[in-house]
């Protein structure tokens, strides 16, 4: 569940990483295009408008000639942008010129004229940004300055754009993909120590690299949270250690001087069935504080579970086997069936015991007569009876210690077999459920396989 | 047999020493580890009652000195851990019984003397084949006969039998069938021991013939004639 959402974010994150990588790319191209190539050629139309209506006044003014020593002129003078002219007569002879052709027709826009010129068995290129002007008498005057260089820039920048950004866009996902797996690898190295702590191991602790990254800081602070939560933990078993210890030795002494009392009065004497209901008590309370301390350990991850592959079938065949009797005196029927499932890491003992617990509370609560049915699957235990079953509000507290339904109070039980049930089935990742079903109870013992 | 207590609490050693003594046994208490390792290591005893936690030597380190000096006394541990998971360590590191505190007396002395046998007579008869009275248990090809009467046993019915009739004469406790007799370590939580045994009685009866497995009130079964 996890590692795919985890996975979605790490996708998450290398794509808007090449989105924006991309994003940034198409802007610094968009700047240079602007800077390079489009500022420029708006300075070459001023010019060339400035120019060509200085001319247009000079032929206006002082006549064809004049116009053609201007235009000699300007094509002498040295410029970076060098200068090109056509003045064409009316009848489509040229006057003068210095390109190589032109559009036949007046053009109303700016155009390009190709004006290669050749030298010394060389070729340079030229283009010329040109503008058209049309005297009243029919000749036609073109003006233009050679914008080769941001012509090929700007087919720079178109080839190479598509390119650009394609390239960009795979760096991108690479490089958010590199950077996500990085995060993604130490977030993860948290969550296998949170999960190893919540699995009981209280001594995990996250790894740190030494660089003070942010990373590391989260690791300080969650180390120093899960140090404290071991100190905790380690005052509560201590003090439940010794509470066993120093609970257990009163106890045993109260159960040695009620025997040593009862060797004075002769069996079946009033006073020596007294005190055997007496011992009978502290039985139970032995019992019951023994449950106690075993839910707790096994809670706490502290049972020294003696994990091996188990055969659930087995143990379900085994459990049946021990209750068969008391179900036979009761009249109910044990109905197993008994699939093949295998858990691959459990403890038999414990897996035992619950099941044995939950079987024993279904042979209590099952009236005379009724039936009991076993069931092994490959996703664990499913234990159902033909009892009264048990009010809904009541269902979520089942595995509470102590906990009884009120419709149960007239039987014997301490409250403890499922809340132990329950402790060896969460350590086991397993979960303990219960439903009311038209026949009875169902209660399911699942385990993640 | 001779007896070596080796426990802390006064109130407990005294009513175990009592105890024991009015069985018939002879008892010598040691209240420390010292002292206790000293008497192991001195005297032969038919059995040891250890308790786990001491003052001086700890009861573990107590038991792994005398099975590293090939000391084989039967070792019966006392603990007021008393977890299952104790209890496996303990026997892992072998001691031939363990027993969570607080325990009934007869529990206590059924198991000291389960031990002390054990300790005489560590294997079955060479025929294989156990006696009492009239009954017959044949271990190798799991069969009972009873006056020659083959009885139909299951074999959890069987396994019980044996048990009994390995500790015939001396009481057997409920506790001790389960953990004998059933391969899972675990705690009952009714007296379901009874209704096997129940169904056991009913399987060996014979008309004419006498019970053969007796309830010990209080304590547990026991078979003999």
């Amino acid at each position: 569940m996890t590692g795919r959402y985890w996975r979605s974010l790490s996708f998450r994150i290398a794509l808007l990483y090449a989105v924006a990588l991309g994003l940034s790319m198409a802007f610094v191209a968009a700047s240079y295009f602007v800077i390079a190539v489009l500022i420029p050629s708006d300075e070459v139309r001023n010019r060339v408008a400035q120019e060509t209506r200085l001319l247009s006044q000079i032929y206006v003014v002082d006549g064809e000639e004049a116009l053609v020593t201007a235009l000699e002129e300007r094509r002498a003078r040295t410029d970076e942008r060098r200068a090109f002219d056509a003045l064409i007569a009316a009848d489509g002879r040229a006057i003068t010129a210095n390109v190589p052709s032109w559009p036949t027709r007046i053009q109303n826009d700016w155009y390009s004229i190709e004006a290669d010129i050749y030298r010394e068995g060389g070729e340079d290129d030229f283009s010329a940004l040109s503008r058209d002007h049309l005297f009243d008498d029919g000749v036609r005057l073109i003006v233009g300055r050679d914008v080769e260089d941001l012509e090929d820039r700007e087919e720079i920048v178109r080839q190479a754009m598509p390119a650009l950004l394609i390239l960009t866009v795979v760096f991108g996902l690479a490089g958010g993909a590199f950077m996500s797996r990085t995060i993604g690898k130490r977030l993860e190295a948290i969550t296998a120590t949170a999960r190893r702590v919540t699995e009981g191991d209280l001594g995990g602790r996250v790894a740190t690299r030494g660089k003070g990254d942010d990373f590391d800081q989260l690791a300080v602070t969650l180390n120093r949270m899960l140090e404290r939560n071991q100190e905790l933990f380690e005052t509560v078993r201590r003090v439940s250690d010794n509470v066993a210890h120093e609970l257990r030795t009163p106890l045993a002494r109260l159960t040695a001087r009620l025997e040593a009392i009862r060797t004075k009065f002769p069996a079946g004497n009033d006073d020596f069935d007294e005190i055997d209901s007496a011992l009978e008590e502290s039985a139970r309370l032995q019992a019951i504080f023994n449950a106690l301390l075993r839910i707790a350990r096994i809670e706490g991850g502290r049972h020294g579970a003696n994990f091996r592959k188990v055969d659930l079938g087995q143990i379900a065949a085994d459990c049946v086997e021990l209750y068969a009797p008391v179900a036979l005196d009761r009249g109910i029927t044990f109905e197993v069936s008994s699939g093949n499932a295998v858990l691959p890491e459990g403890d038999p003992d414990l897996l035992f015991q619950a099941l044995s617990n939950v079987l024993d509370n279904a042979l209590k609560y099952t009236p005379v007569g009724g039936r009991i049915t076993v069931g092994t699957e490959s996703g664990g235990w499913t234990v159902s009876d033909s009892g009264p079953g048990v009010d809904e509000q009541d269902l979520k507290r089942l595995t509470e210690r102590f906990f009884r339904s009120n419709s149960v109070r007239a039987i014997a039980g301490d409250g403890l077999g499922l809340s132990l049930a329950a402790a060896i089935l969460q350590l086991h990742s397993g979960s303990l459920s219960f439903r009311n079903s038209p026949d009875g109870f169902v209660v399911s013992m699942s385990f993640q396989t | 047999m001779q007896i070596l207590l080796v426990e802390d609490d006064e109130v407990l050693a005294r009513h175990i020493e009592a105890g024991l003594t009015q069985e018939g046994h002879v008892v010598v208490h040691c209240a420390d580890g010292r002292n206790g390792l000293m008497q192991v290591t001195c005297e032969t005893w038919d059995v040891v009652i250890l308790d786990r936690m001491l003052p001086g030597v700890e009861g573990m380190k107590i038991l792994s000195a005398m099975r590293a000096s090939g000391n084989e006394t039967p070792v019966l541990m006392l603990s007021a851990l008393g977890e299952v998971d104790d209890r496996v360590e303990g026997l892992r590191a072998g001691s031939d019984d363990y027993l969570a505190k607080p325990f009934a007396f007869s529990e206590l002395l059924a198991r000291v003397e389960a031990a002390g046998r054990r300790n005489v007579q560590s294997t079955d008869p060479p025929a294989g084949k156990l006696r009492i009275a009239d009954l017959v248990i044949d271990l190798e090809g799991h069969v009972v006969r009873r006056g020659g009467i083959r009885m139909e046993l299951t074999m959890r019915e069987f396994r019980i039998l044996v048990c009994l009739a390995r500790n015939a004469g001396r009481v057997v406790t409920r506790a001790m069938l389960l953990e004998q007799v059933w391969d899972y370590n675990f705690d009952p939580q009714t007296n379901i021991i009874d209704q096997h045994i129940s169904n056991l009685r009913q399987k060996l009866k014979i008309a004419d013939l006498a019970p053969l497995i007796h309830t010990v009130r209080g304590a547990g079964y026991v078979l003999r004639p």
